[in-house]
């Protein structure tokens, strides 16, 4: 139980549950409250992992997700967690976790040899070295992935659930420390509905790790309030554990909550992870700012850590980050957290400071506890061993900090504090589109003009001490409410905080080489991915002058910390190389998400199985599925593909089907198809200018084939229109096309042709269709509808007629797909499954057979009838199609003039037409790709596809349908099928209507 | 995630509509008139600008009305929603 | 063939899960129960001209046309919902059908369009604590009572389902309820849906009686 770290009782960690936990196979102790990192540093445990390009030792340096190094994985198998940082892990009991890292051996690497050579190891090592010969790339890239030591994604399915969520609100606030708390509450006065959301496990932000009062009492009682009355507002909402990890257009933001991550046991009820997407009218950024630390040799020994961090981990976690600590600082705040250190019984060897004698408060008071105070002094390098940091050493230098005067001894230490200054957290305001901009004289990026109706608010905006937030927070709110139409209530007052007088920093981002400094020392400006002052020095000579270029040339600010603490810094020295301001370089992009989120929580409950995406039913599913049928999928519906029996293979189903229908009769359900109402006087001019041909003498009862074009002459969709009366239709659609064509008639009507009246109302879903297919099928009906007569007269092909069955209105059109005789019955829809189950009664004396969509595609591929879509794609006319016949010479229609143009009068068109292999038991692949000659030397001329293709077994062979160039005038002649295996096809074109040419068993 | 105005529903999820893309081009009333060139002109042709754009917008999973939108195409804010139909508003 | 081979079967009849399971805190936050017996027209015309056919003795056309955007009146045998400008959704009780049928045929000189889509639309009933809960999870519209309230609907996507959602008060119990309307090939799926939406806060369906 020894965490020889650990204060007696500072910080909020629960210790009356003490949790135990495995790091690298050892077992250690930490509290209810720790994170990993913390519990990691209470036990002493200095070396986390190795460096990924160097394979140097590393430390924790951070305390939340700025941390670069501290890069572990927990789980195992398909609940793997790679890449994760300790500092962002609750412990929980029981957690495993090892660290992320190329070597089995934390303390002798053999592959540090790497840090031995580093000097061939600059930056742009791997652009440079790895690029010949290309096809070794591969090679080179799971060897550099092995070195790198990067985790392993997981294996299996997630046994995780999540979900999403969709929110309103009034304001959101982003961030739950002073300035964002006190926003939230001057909003949620005024009646607003506030959004607020804090990542950590805990609201508080600043406020957590704070020693000052506030009102004269400490930070935890005024939190307590806030919070309370929050709650107490039914339309606030508090989020803890959630990012906003993506700021997009006008007000929308993503939110990633996390629910389940720290409990102990896995519990399937609960969803893991949350993805809020939210429409705030008004956003207040309240989002903080990050500890910038200062460069300088071997910065990256363990021990060397941010200032702020030592902070969190003492009043926080009740942690000291070591037994003998020092500071670099070029402001006041590290004095803050020496002296609470003090407090706690540590040991504070030395600040160095390296402004000349600053005069705040807060160092006169560390002065007067007798902490040695090393001001106008710089640190030039830290020293150690793999076990971490053993001493500093110290220098003078000039005024401007660009030049090292003297050399002045050194400061034994296992642990350094480094504070070089305030970074705020803009990239929410960024990736607004807003501009963020360098404050000269505060030395950090802050946020520029509001692009959309956000403002950030403390420490975001630039804003360190404590009193500003407050004032920063109501004004925010204020602002905010008023934005949303509120009116403002009861405004928050400013809290009393006591005003300490304070001296500003001094500016410095990497300190200058000096004498002690050996050949082989770095200075690391990105921790994660080993990049180093003298890389961007490199990339500078190499002629890079923008941020970006030098980012991707030298890896700075690539890793899981996405640059947090390496960017400035960097943009920093390049500007200084390049001898340019550092306002004039600017920063790299901002981009979401500001943290890593799973790819769960990005689907939420859009993942296979069920919910993957909307399932559409025909109304007489349910007997296809009691009968045993396959089904595919056409869009989102589903539908029968063919109904195996016994044993039967596919192959076998099918060849049944196809010999029942055309011997007997077969039944299909045809529900999905779409169906359009068009009615209004001006029905018949919407069909003649938007079909190609002719529809106003279609006489009542009767139906037309229709082709549908776009503008650019290419079909579009097709189907059979009725005429149901002088201004009434019924246009069907293909399954796929019902939705698209009727935004297209509406879109004409509704832009081009407002004065045309005619009304359009879908009635997909309204009309179950059974279509009889086959010989018999005029029988079978005859017995359906005893009052009905079927003779040709009176019932021709391709008309309809209306009748009832037993009460139930119907409408019979006298169509075919098949090429059979055939009839469709529509009945409204909830009598659909009732009139399936009574055909197949009524048919069982005819041995009536269900058939499918497979079956339905052979048959009509027998006739050479296109499915738009699959024989057509978008780049075929009517001209192509053989389809000469529908195209109207007498009237304008959509497509009409396209189909003038020079290009559609190339002989060389691709045109449709059928193939019959040499060898007819051999199926051609649809897709596969024609030539005119066998020979396959490169380049070979493409002249054609398959676009449909299947074994007949009317015909007793294979049949396909294509798209061949100039195939129209070739019928004879021979192309050649290129297969994946290597065979080549040989087949001769011929029409496409194979079965029955002169169409007589459909029209008899 | 856009937010649209539908002038009928009023603000909306982009999820509901569907772009028309450039807006205010007619269909030539005589097609037969016009060369492959001034054909190719209405068929392909569009403006492509840094700043105001016109453009048609369909409230396809609500009211299924069209109507006309001023979006910037460097910002992505609405400048101004008109009816389809209707003359584009004045802006400065 | 007789009568007794031919029977009305609604969308949802055959609908096979668990008909409820309790939240996590142990209690149902949702209830979903299929709405039958009800007749559906889609009715689209010039709302301007149908006003003009409207008087005193002949409300019916007056309150269709005057209806605001996403809005529904309730009457003593029908419903009116707004779809669009010049489209209205009627709902009617199964047994007054020709109320609907009927007063439009009195149309004739109006350019209109009657559509029956009773057999087209399932309407699920969703009411409870949680109903809105369960709906934000499936939809970005704001359903917050403040801006979506009684009398109020709205056509939106519903778990990627084109719906239209209507929102009503439960006067005995002083809650929100609302229905969806859907084309009934989403019924089932929407309806599972909307059981793993609400698994965290519990469900139960209520069944009619048949």
């Amino acid at each position: 139980m020894t965490q020889m770290l650990r204060t007696p009782d500072a910080g909020h960690v629960k210790r009356t549950r003490p949790i135990s936990f495995t790091f690298n196979k050892r077992q250690y102790w930490g509290f209810e409250g720790d994170t990993l990192a913390s519990a990691l540093i209470a036990n002493n445990v200095r070396v986390i992992r190795r460096s990924f390009k160097f394979h140097r030792p590393r430390g924790i340096v951070g305390a939340w997700s700025e941390e670069p190094n501290a890069i572990v994985e927990i789980g195992a198998n398909n609940t793997r967690v790679p890449n994760l940082r300790a500092t962002q892990i609750e412990l929980y009991q029981g957690l495993v976790a090892h660290s992320v890292t190329p070597s089995k051996w934390l303390r002798f690497d053999t592959l540090a040899i790497s840090n031995v050579f580093s000097g061939l190891l600059p930056a742009g090592f791997y652009y440079k070295t790895f690029m010949w010969p290309k096809s070794f790339w591969h090679r080179y890239e799971k060897r550099i992935r092995r070195l790198a030591g990067l985790g392993y994604a997981p294996s299996g399915q997630d046994i995780d659930t999540y979900d999403k969520m969709h929110y309103f609100c009034d304001v959101l606030v982003v961030g739950g420390g002073p300035s964002g708390l006190i926003a939230a509450l001057t909003v949620a006065r005024s009646g607003g509905r506030v959004l607020l959301v804090d990542d950590q496990s805990e609201i508080g932000g600043s406020l957590l790790s704070k020693t000052e009062t506030i009102s004269g009492k400490l930070a935890k009682y005024w939190l307590k309030d806030v919070i309370t009355e929050l709650r107490s507002y039914p339309d606030v909402r508090l989020l803890k554990r959630a990012t906003a990890t993506g700021y997009y257009d006008h007000n929308f933001v993503v939110i990633n909550e996390r629910l389940t991550d720290h409990l102990e046991h896995h519990n399937e009820r609960l969803r893991r992870e949350r993805l809020w997407r939210v429409r705030a009218k008004e956003v207040i950024l309240a989002t903080g700012a990050i500890e910038r630390p200062i460069v300088f040799c071997s910065n990256d020994i363990p021990g060397v850590m941010l200032a702020s961090a030592i902070r969190i981990y003492l009043l926080r976690y009740g942690v000291l980050a070591g037994s003998k600590v020092a500071f670099f600082t070029n402001n006041d705040s590290v004095y803050h957290t020496a002296l609470s250190l003090v407090e706690s019984g540590g040991e504070v060897v030395g600040i160095v400071d390296i402004r000349k004698n600053p005069k705040s408060t807060i160092v006169e008071r560390a002065r007067s506890t007798g902490i040695p105070i090393y001001d106008d002094h710089v640190v030039v390098a830290a020293r150690g061993g793999f076990n971490g940091l053993k001493k500093v050493q110290l220098a003078r230098a000039n005024s401007q900090g660009d030049l090292i005067l003297t050399n002045k001894g050194e400061l034994k230490c296992d642990t350094l504090g480094v504070s070089g200054g305030w970074n705020p957290v803009v990239h929410l305001h960024a990736q607004s589109g807003g501009r963020p901009e360098y404050d000269q004289s505060a030395g950090m990026f802050v946020p520029g003009k509001s692009v959309q109706s956000e403002r950030s608010v403390g420490a975001a905006k630039g804003h360190i001490a404590l009193r500003e937030c407050f004032v920063d927070g109501v004004e925010a709110g204020k602002s905010a409410a008023l934005g949303a139409d509120l009116k403002l209530g009861q405004i928050p007052d400013i809290p009393f905080t006591i005003a300490e007088s304070s001296e500003a920093l001094k500016p410095m981002w990497e300190v200058p080489p000096s004498q002690l400094n050996l050949h082989n020392d770095k200075s690391f400006v990105d921790l994660q991915n080993d990049t180093t002052a003298s890389d961007l020095r490199l990339a500078v000579r190499e002629g890079y002058t923008a941020i970006e270029h030098v980012k991707r040339y030298t890896a700075l600010g690539f890793g899981t910390d996405q640059g947090k603490l390496g960017n400035i810094n960097g943009a920093g020295i390049v500007a200084k190389y390049l001898g340019v301001d550092i306002s004039e370089l600017g920063t790299t992009r901002f981009r979401p998400n500001y943290t890593p989120v799973t790819f769960g929580a990005i689907s939420g409950r859009s993942i296979g199985g069920y919910l993957f995406d909307p399932v559409r039913k025909s109304p007489i599913h349910e007997w296809h599925v009691m009968a045993g049928a396959a089904f595919e999928n056409v869009g989102q519906w589903k539908r029968p593909w063919y109904y195996p029996r016994d044993s039967e293979t596919m192959d076998d189903s099918v060849k049944r089907e196809c010999l029942a229908v055309r011997g007997g009769v077969g039944a299909l359900d045809a529900s999905t198809l779409g169906k359009i109402e068009i009615r209004g006087p001006d029905a018949s001019t919407l069909l003649n200018r938007l079909y190609t041909n002719s529809w106003s003498k279609l006489p009542v009862g009767r139906c037309r084939y229709g082709l549908m074009l776009g503008e650019d002459g290419m079909v579009m969709d097709d189907g059979v229109t009725a005429r149901i009366g002088d201004n009434h239709y019924l246009m069907t659609t293909t399954t796929g096309g019902a939705g698209p064509v009727l935004t297209w008639m509406e879109r004409w009507l509704q832009t081009e042709w407002p004065d045309l009246k005619v009304y359009l109302t879908s009635v997909t879903d309204q009309w179950a269709v059974v279509s009889l297919a086959g010989p018999d099928s005029r029988r079978l009906m005859a017995n359906l509808y005893p009052d009905l007569d079927f003779s040709e007269e009176v019932f021709p092909f391709m008309s309809v007629v209306s009748a009832s069955y037993v009460g139930v209105p119907s409408r019979i059109f006298r169509i075919s797909f098949s090429g059979e005789l055939g009839y469709e019955i529509n009945v409204p829809a909830n009598y659909g499954y009732s009139l399936w189950s009574t055909i197949m009664k009524f048919g069982e004396s005819l041995n009536i057979t269900p058939y499918g969509t497979e079956t339905m595609h052979i048959l009509r591929a027998e006739k050479g009838y296109i499915i738009v879509g699959q024989d057509t794609d978008g780049s075929v006319t009517p001209h192509d199609l053989g389809m000469d016949w529908i195209v109207s010479k007498n009237k304008d229609f959509i497509g009409k003039r396209s189909l003038f143009r020079e290009d559609m009068k190339r002989d060389n068109r691709k045109q449709f037409v059928g193939l019959e292999t040499d060898d007819p038991l051999l199926i051609l692949p649809e897709g596969a790709q024609l030539t005119n000659e066998q020979n396959r030397s490169i380049p070979v001329d493409m002249v054609g596809h398959v676009t449909s293709s299947y074994m007949s077994v009317e015909l007793n062979r294979s049949i396909a349908l294509a798209l061949v160039k100039g195939g129209i005038k070739r019928h004879g002649g021979k192309v050649y099928a290129h297969l994946i295996d290597g065979r080549i096809v040989p087949a001769t074109i011929r029409s496409p209507n194979f079965y029955d040419p002169k169409n007589k068993r459909q029209e008899a | 995630m856009l937010q649209i105005e539908c002038p009928w529903c009023g603000p909306r999820d982009q999820s509901e509509f569907s772009c028309g893309g450039e807006a205010h081009i007619s269909r030539p009333l005589e097609p037969d008139a016009l060369d492959d060139i001034e054909w190719a002109d209405y068929l392909f042709f569009r403006k492509n600008p840094c700043g105001r754009h016109y453009e048609q917008w369909c409230h396809i999973f609500g009211c299924r009305r069209w109507f006309n939108a001023i979006r910037d195409t460097v910002t992505y804010k609405f400048i101004a929603y008109y009816e389809m139909g209707a003359n584009p508003p004045e802006l400065d | 063939m007789t009568n007794n081979n031919i029977y009305i079967q609604s969308s949802l009849a055959e609908f096979v899960v668990p008909r409820e399971a309790l939240g996590i805190d142990g209690s149902c936050g949702v209830e979903m129960q299929e709405i039958t017996e009800k007749v559906q027209f889609n009715l689209r015309c010039d709302m301007s001209m149908l006003a003009r056919s409207s008087n005193h003795a002949e409300p019916f056309f007056g309150s269709i046309a005057e209806l605001s955007s996403n809005r529904f009146s309730v009457h003593a045998d029908y419903e009116c919902y707004w779809l669009g400008p010049d489209e209205r959704l009627l709902v009617a009780r199964r047994d007054k059908s020709n109320l609907i049928t009927q007063a439009c045929s009195r149309l004739h000189l109006l350019h209109h369009a009657l559509t029956d889509l009773s057999d087209a639309q399932t309407i699920i009933q969703l009411s409870g604590e949680e109903a809105q809960t369960i709906l934000m999870h499936g939809s970005m519209f704001d359903f917050h009572q403040q801006s979506f309230t009684t009398e109020m609907c709205a056509q939106t996507l519903l778990a990627g389902v084109p719906t239209l959602i209507s929102c009503h008060t439960d006067t005995k119990l002083g809650l929100l309820f609302y229905r969806l309307y859907i084309r009934r090939s989403y019924a089932d799926y929407l309806s599972l849906w909307l059981i793993d939406a609400a698994s965290e806060v519990g469900f139960r369906i209520v069944l009619n009686e048949s």
